[in-house]
């Protein structure tokens, strides 16, 4: 029968290293394949070895650009990586 | 600090909106026998406010609300309009009512006293004149959320079989979320690995759910407003931490592709419909007839 469990939220933007949040992504994304790539990851803290997203184990295999400080609009962030691609681990 | 001490006890947040759902049943069947209709609309239309009413502050509940777009175009007249007044300044005020530029609505929302097929379709017919709105393309944001909530509806699953049917005619004109008090929620969902994410618009991909949460559907109809409202998880997260495990629980139910592509055809649909109609099965059951009737394939279990 087509009756599954229901997400009201869709998940967050976390990424968790260790339960304590060290990356959060630029909106949420669906982890289904063998690799999944942000578009931008704020960066919290220590971004090496295994993550979890969204219940996903994840590891970062490469990082496009990595800023120091973005400056937009809407003020100053950072330090913000762009093109985040990440394994997925199970 | 108090905390329930029993197991058995109901958490706090789920017996809190379970009240407020007696509330609203009650103030229906208070002004069922008034015979003034629009005065009767109109307190059925105020009760529901409340709910609307506990959403954060961004959100401004209004009744009397025009909601026009930059050519001059306006919507057909919501029932409840909840606007960002933070970030939007209003057109124009007179007394109660307001005009709105339809890139401040955050939701609107419609009132029925008892849903069914000409109801869903009048819904139908609401957001499609708000869909018709030009949405200014220099706001990144997205379009107004939709939804519904019905006191009443005589037959749940006939009129989930309607919504669908509506939805796959017609997707830019289905409200993301109707919530039937102390039933279940007809809402929006997308498929996501092994479960369904509750979306607030049409989509390629998405599919119209039936969550059957009984006295609990206006906290479910709280989450998701609490979610769209705010663009963002966090408030509906931590808002369904209050209800310790409820959220976690919920499930919803679908029709399969192959059978929403077969009820496109007026045909076909009204020998589904007929199986939804009788009240000796479940939803479930009744799909699986309908099914049968239509000679498709036979579910997995």
């Amino acid at each position: 029968m087509p009756e599954k469990p229901l997400s009201v939220t869709g998940g967050n933007r976390e990424l968790r290293k260790d339960g304590g949040v060290v990356g959060e992504t630029d909106r949420v994304y669906q982890v289904t394949g063998a690799s999944v790539t942000f578009d931008e990851v704020l960066v919290k803290g220590d971004l090496s070895g295994d993550l979890t997203y969204n219940g996903r184990r994840l590891r970062v295999v490469r990082v496009d650009t990595m800023i120091g400080l973005e400056i937009g609009p809407s003020g100053a962030r950072g330090p913000m990586w762009k093109a985040v691609e990440c394994q997925v681990l199970g | 600090m108090v905390r329930c001490s029993s197991p058995l006890a109901l958490n706090p947040s789920l017996q809190w909106l379970r009240s407020l759902s007696k509330r609203l049943d009650a103030s229906f069947e208070g002004s069922a026998a008034v015979e003034q209709t629009s005065t009767k609309g109109e307190s059925r239309e105020s009760q529901i406010l409340d709910v609307l009413n506990l959403l954060p502050g961004r959100a401004s509940v209004h009744k009397n609300v025009v909601i026009a777009d930059c050519d001059g175009g306006q919507s057909r007249k919501f029932d409840a309009v909840v606007l960002d007044r933070q970030a939007w300044p209003l057109l124009f005020s007179l007394n109660d009512m307001v005009v709105a530029m339809v890139e401040s609505v955050l939701v609107a929302h419609e009132t029925k006293s008892s849903l069914n097929a000409s109801e869903l379709e009048d819904i139908w017919a609401k957001v499609g004149s708000l869909r018709a709105l030009k949405y200014s393309a220099a706001v990144p944001l997205q379009r107004p959320v939709t939804t519904a909530f019905a006191y009443r509806c005589p037959n749940m699953k006939l009129s989930f079989f309607d919504y669908c049917h509506y939805y796959v005619a017609t997707p830019e004109g289905a409200p993301a979320a109707v919530c039937i008090l102390n039933q279940g929620i007809f809402c929006l969902s997308a498929s996501e690995g092994d479960r369904l994410v509750a979306k607030d618009q049409a989509a390629a991909g998405v599919v119209p759910t039936l969550i059957a949460a009984g006295a609990d559907s206006l906290l479910v109809y709280l989450y998701l407003l609490c979610r769209w409202v705010t663009g963002e998880p966090q408030a509906a997260e931590v808002l369904m931490e209050y209800s310790q495990g409820f959220a976690d629980s919920l499930t919803a139910f679908h029709f399969d592709d192959d059978f929403l592509r077969a009820t496109a055809d007026a045909e076909r649909a009204k020998v589904a419909r007929q199986c939804f109609t009788g009240s000796q099965l479940d939803v479930q059951g009744s799909y699986k007839k309908a099914r049968e009737q239509l000679q498709l394939g036979a579910l997995d279990s």
